[in-house]
């Protein structure tokens, strides 16, 4: 049977749950070995071991309601519950709770679409809501408004935007925080606070306007544990006329500098709206020696040896791709003054690689090679691993360190990663960059997780390497995994740690109890903190 | 009347059948007894040739078979979970492995389980070895479902299309069978194909029927 967290009597937690049932219903609340086998992180790096973190057992409400007495029943048993929304955040932790032994407050069935303004562009949630959901919403009803999908699609937009996650499509959306507007939250105390214009009772502008009256908290609610959130407000973005997906290929390392300068540029002055990528398809191919060596080299490889390789290759180094929205004759100026700008790189190239007019049939929304960018949901993620020559892949972590789109940046972090997996022994990483955010980039690669210890050892050791290292370079990851997020807070030490300091003032006023979501983000309770010190 | 996907997959269907020696074609030729789960759906991954044939020789046989390319998120989001928020389903195909570990990490969601699950490699020398995965219970069907692919050789995807139509319903989703791994197992030359089948287990899910609201 699964183990009642630590510290708390068997008595108290078979307790706690029989309450608990008595709330949400017996047909709710799942304590079997098979149920608690479900909430596993299925990637995980610590898969089978003994500090696996594991749920005791799981209640799934079906209301604010329900959520209200549960919280007030954890509170008189210090019973640590762990909510979560679609549950399905593999690379990052999946629906395993931080803290061993905590239950998982499982909100998939809250998962009604409240409210969808077309005039607004706008939409209301609950936890459970997925991409595929709301998607599938707009497109019954005719609705001509674009989500802005993580990928894969099964996630849920609460859950994804709370944990700083993010999309594909026009600058305004793809933050999935940035892009929310208003939330309900219940505290752990039980009380529900609705933040921004949603704290009047009368509000007609809870999705129009983010901030209402007085401090604007509702950043407190992400990558934390104050709170349970059970409504939440996304901006929508209209449904263009038109869509034209692009590449363009710069031939030499170093042009990785001017061709992001001018990217970025274009991206800041709203000429390139999209998701924009950049990789560097010499330095993806087979790791033979001399790649491996230029790229542990860094500053050390010089651009006449760089040049000798890639030429060798016979391909270019850097391939960028992008997407341009809106009516067609706006695409094509956008386009052009796009190419009139990168012309300035010797040997550049662009090419159309795919383009689309509004609304599309079924038939065509199945054929769309890049879904995420058209904010169509998708699987596409694992089923690039499903294609005839590709080897399927392990689990894995995502590893996504932060950096300004720069291309110094980018070579300076591949050179410093590169050195990682070298001095263990390990071909280098993928190389590639993601502008998701407004003005940041994520230079992002997997590393892979296994069923056994012993490889994922290696793992844990590899990813921890690769998130120091990186700091010390003045690059943090933004969003870790759970088993890795006490030593990434670590990295954003200022002043002996002041912030996490802050973070943990604020979880103690919040919640005494420390019953929400213990160590997520590295944020443990009072009484928890004492005992790991 | 047949669609022009079906009838180019019933032209791949004949080729195969016509290619088979005759030791596969009387592999085909068993069925099993007893009642058989009714499909919903039966998905194929017609980007691998055995995909083709096993979809081919789905439709040929009248199953509601739907070609999912190299994902499942398509007819995961059109047609699968659309039809589980009604109410159980039955849904069987031949896929690779991530789209499998796809539908069968999202089938736990509405209470729906891994009843049948075979795993065919390559072997490197031409040939394809066959795991069947199951509870004990299983162990007859799985022994004749074996027996039958590895007598098909190479014509083994109409012989799974075959199995996964003749599962029997005394077979229920089993605990033990846990959730496919990602991991591709060592000594094997390629990619694995995998022909499934997810049906209701005992246990609910959080979403799907039971899950409205009262």
């Amino acid at each position: 049977m699964p183990q009642p967290p630590k510290g708390m009597s068997d008595r108290d937690f078979q307790a706690a749950l029989r309450r608990i049932r008595e709330v949400a219903g017996s047909e709710w609340v799942f304590s079997s070995d098979e149920d608690v086998e479900l909430y596993r992180d299925a990637y995980s790096p610590l898969w089978g071991e003994e500090e696996e973190r594991v749920a005791s057992a799981a209640v799934a409400p079906i209301s604010v309601e329900e959520i209200q007495a549960i919280v007030r029943i954890a509170n008189e048993y210090r019973l640590p519950l762990y909510p979560i929304s679609t549950g399905k955040n593999l690379t990052y932790g999946g629906s395993a709770p931080v803290y061993s032994g905590s239950v998982v407050l499982d909100l998939r069935r809250m998962n009604r679409i409240l409210d969808v303004s077309l005039r607004d562009r706008s939409c209301l949630v609950e936890p459970g809501v997925s991409y595929f959901d709301l998607y599938r919403h707009l497109r019954q009803e005719k609705i001509p408004l674009w989500i802005d999908t993580a990928d894969p699609g099964w996630g849920g937009l609460i859950g994804n935007s709370l944990d700083h996650g993010a999309g594909y499509t026009a600058s305004d959306f793809r933050d999935h925080f940035d892009a929310h507007c208003g939330m309900e939250i219940v505290l752990a105390s039980g009380e529900v606070v609705r933040t921004g214009m949603g704290a009047n009772p009368n509000a007609k502008t809870w999705q129009v306007f983010k901030y209402g009256m007085g401090p604007w908290v509702d950043g407190i609610f992400s990558q934390s544990n104050y709170g349970i959130v059970t409504k939440m407000g996304f901006w929508l973005m209209e449904e263009p006329e038109a869509a034209l997906m692009v590449n363009v290929t710069a031939p030499r390392r170093q042009d990785i500098v001017p061709l992001l300068d001018i990217l970025t540029s274009l991206i800041y002055s709203h000429t390139i709206l999209s998701e924009l990528q950049v990789m560097s398809p010499i330095m993806n191919g087979s790791p033979d020696p001399e790649l491996v060596r230029l790229r542990v080299a860094g500053a050390g490889a010089t651009d006449q040896e760089w040049a000798r390789y890639v030429e060798s290759r016979n391909q270019p180094c850097w391939a960028a791709s992008f997407c341009f929205y809106g009516a067609p004759k706006v695409i094509a100026a956008s386009w052009e003054h796009t190419k009139d700008r990168l012309a300035v790189i010797s040997g550049v190239q662009f090419r159309e690689t795919a383009s689309y007019t509004f609304p599309l049939t079924d038939e065509q929304v199945d054929a769309v090679a890049d879904k995420p960018r058209l904010g169509i949901p998708s699987l596409n993620l694992f089923g690039s691993r499903n294609s005839p020559t590709a080897r399927p892949s392990e689990g894995h972590l995502d590893f996504s360190p932060m950096v300004a789109p720069r291309g110094e940046e980018l070579l300076a972090l591949t050179s410093v990663t590169g050195k990682v997996y070298a001095d263990m022994g390990l071909p280098p990483p993928f190389v590639g960059g993601w502008i998701y955010h407004r003005r940041g980039m994520i230079v992002f690669h997997p590393v892979s997780t296994y069923r056994n210890a012993e490889d994922n050892q290696k793992t844990r050791a590899l990813f921890e390497r690769l998130v120091t290292a990186c700091a010390e370079g003045g690059w943090n990851t933004y969003r870790i995994h759970a088993n890795f997020q006490a030593l990434a807070i670590q990295t954003y030490g200022f002043n002996n740690g002041s912030l996490h300091r802050l973070h943990e003032t604020l979880k103690d006023a919040i919640d005494p109890n420390g019953i929400l979501s213990a160590g997520r983000y590295d944020i443990w309770p009072k009484h928890l903190r004492e005992k790991r010190a | 009347m047949p669609s022009r996907r079906e009838f180019i997959q019933r032209g791949i269907a004949a080729s195969v059948l016509a290619a088979c020696p005759l030791t596969s074609r009387l592999a085909l030729a068993g069925s099993s007894s007893g009642k058989t789960y009714r499909l919903f759906k039966v998905v194929f991954d017609q980007t691998f040739a055995e995909g083709a044939a096993f979809g081919a020789e789905a439709v040929s046989r009248g199953a509601p078979a739907r070609a999912v390319g190299s994902n499942a998120g398509s007819v995961w989001m059109n047609e699968i979970e659309p039809r589980w928020k009604r109410g159980p389903a039955v849904i069987a195909g031949l896929t690779g492995r991530a789209s499998l570990f796809c539908l069968e990490l999202l089938a736990r969601d509405y209470g729906m389980g891994v009843v049948y699950r075979a795993e065919h490699s390559p072997t490197g020398d031409g040939g394809i070895r066959h795991v069947i995965t199951g509870p004990e219970s299983l162990s007859e069907w799985q022994a004749e479902s074996k027996t039958r692919l590895t007598a098909a050789g190479q014509c083994w995807s109409a012989v799974a299309a075959r199995m996964v139509m003749n599962c029997p319903e005394t077979l229920e989703p089993d605990p033990s069978i846990g959730l496919l791994d990602l991991a591709q197992p060592a000594g094997i030359a390629g990619p694995s194909l995998f022909s499934w089948v997810i049906a209701p287990a005992k246990r609910p899910g959080v979403l799907g029927e039971r899950a409205k609201r009262g």
